[in-house]
């Protein structure tokens, strides 16, 4: 008998044609997938930890820029201060009569007293103004030292400078740097519109550090917009920027 | 989610016919993974089964510890065709290739194993490439549809402010961006496998050259032992 050959050639052993490792790896990457889609749609655990977390507002309230500004607000009276008294009237002697020698001389001595009672009187308002100054507590908010109006707030040219300041960054490396002289310093000339628009600025005078120019530049450019509409526009006031100044903020003396 | 929800009826479902082809592509990309993994492990095992062994019958009884390997395949079919001949020529029957020379018959057999390895070892990779090419073209298909979409809503609106404009072409490019999701790594999955079949193909034309100077060498009585 001859042997009979099979027509159709056996092909390998194709161990990997089996279906189920592929419908295997269809679930794997079903798996994949869904869970991408639970991370995506804020299942995942650190997910809402993060979005949850509300945005903080900062809102600068005691520093508002008024056109009349006090000097202190509120002044607190408190009950070991008493209220200065008036100063006592000191008593004038009835002028005695005398002779036109002696005239002449009891005038002066009369001028000189009424001289040596104004002084006590000024020194005595003084020491009721310090007695005043020391009774309102430090962290009351104050306007202006040398402000004499009657609104709660800053002035204008200070809560200008302020902002500006605000703005003003320098280098550290510039800031730590001994060799910079304190003398450093650059007079610029701003222009605001009431809504608080920068319009123009220019320099009045200029320090010989360039970088120092340019940081002013950055800090002018950054208040184009201040947070608050202005009380009045300012025109053409003098902004001055002191390299010593700005030490002092930054805690390098 | 809001984006995907909010979608309208088009990009959903291109946004559908772009997950079916991500879940596909990694489904694909994990099994070849594992196939020529193995198959370039085995491969390597049984050349040095192979040149250890030096005998057919010896080697072909070791050929199930390297079914994944095509080498093994191509011993296999090698084998079974000389076993046949020895049979018909010690039966004196006569095939339909009985006249033909026993070279020719193992190159033949040769060749057209290496052609089914290489299908197999190729198979699905040419989902992988339609994936990459195709899938950011659909993607943009969907986004096209959706601004078309959103700028009808605007016209009918009324108002081209930001926040009618916005919401509309956000969603709309988010099938563009879930296109490249597919796309990425459906072609660099496929460039690192065809660079990987390449590589076990050459094995395979090697194998086949030294298997048809070992049978040529080797006398024909010998063949079976």
């Amino acid at each position: 008998m001859t042997a009979v050959r099979p027509f159709r050639p056996r092909s390998g052993f194709h161990a990997d044609q089996r279906a189920g490792r592929l419908f295997a790896a269809y679930l794997v990457s079903l798996l994949l997938h869904g869970l991408l889609l639970f991370a995506l749609a804020g299942g995942w655990p650190g997910h809402a930890a993060r979005s949850d977390k509300p945005p903080v507002y900062y809102v600068d309230l005691v520093h508002k820029p008024v056109l009349d500004p006090q000097a202190g607000r509120p002044e607190p009276r408190t009950p070991d201060t008493p209220v200065p008294a008036p100063p006592e009237k000191a008593p004038v002697r009835a002028a005695v009569p005398a002779g036109p020698a002696a005239a002449g001389s009891t005038d002066r001595r009369v001028a000189a007293a009424l001289e040596k009672l104004r002084d006590e009187r000024a020194l005595q308002e003084k020491f009721a103004a310090m007695r005043q100054a020391q009774a309102v507590p430090k962290e009351t908010p104050v306007g202006l030292s040398d402000a004499r109006g009657t609104e709660a707030g800053v002035g204008t040219l200070a809560y200008v400078q302020a902002a500006i300041q605000q703005n003003w960054a320098l280098s550290p490396y510039l800031l730590a740097d001994p060799r910079k002289a304190a003398g450093v310093e650059a007079w610029v000339r701003v222009t605001y519109s009431r809504n608080g628009r920068l319009e123009r600025f220019s320099f009045e005078m200029e320090s010989k550090d360039a970088q120092f120019n340019e940081s002013i530049k950055r800090a002018l450019v950054k208040s184009q917009q201040l947070p608050q509409p202005l009380p009045e526009r300012l025109e053409e006031v003098r902004v001055v920027f002191n390299l010593k100044a700005m030490k002092d903020l930054a805690g390098l003396r | 989610m809001e984006l995907i929800t909010n979608a309208g009826l088009v990009v959903k479902l291109v946004l559908l016919i772009l997950a079916y082809f991500s879940v596909t592509s990694w489904a694909i990309i994990i099994y070849k993974t594992l196939v020529i993994q193995r198959a370039t492990r085995d491969s390597a095992r049984f050349l040095d089964f192979f040149w250890a062994r030096r005998r057919f019958d010896v080697i072909a009884q070791g050929l199930d510890d390297f079914r994944h390997s095509p080498l093994a395949v191509l011993f296999r079919d090698v084998h079974q065709e000389l076993l046949q001949n020895r049979r018909a020529a010690d039966g004196g029957g006569e095939g339909l290739d009985a006249d033909l020379g026993e070279q020719d018959r193992v190159a033949r057999v040769l060749r057209r194993a290496t052609t089914s390895e290489t299908h197999r070892l190729e198979k699905y990779l040419a989902f992988l490439a339609t994936t990459g090419s195709a899938a950011p073209f659909i993607g943009l298909f969907g986004t096209v549809w959706g601004i078309m979409d959103a700028f009808h809503g605007i016209g009918k609106s009324g108002s081209a402010s930001l926040a009618v404009v916005a919401p509309g072409i956000s969603e709309a490019l988010v099938a563009t961006a879930i296109g490249l999701v597919a796309a990425i790594p459906a072609v660099i999955a496929y460039n690192h496998f065809v660079n990987k079949v390449n590589v076990l193909i050459g094995e395979m034309d090697n194998f086949c050259q030294e298997m048809l100077n070992v049978v040529q060498r080797l006398p024909r009585s010998r063949q079976e032992r």
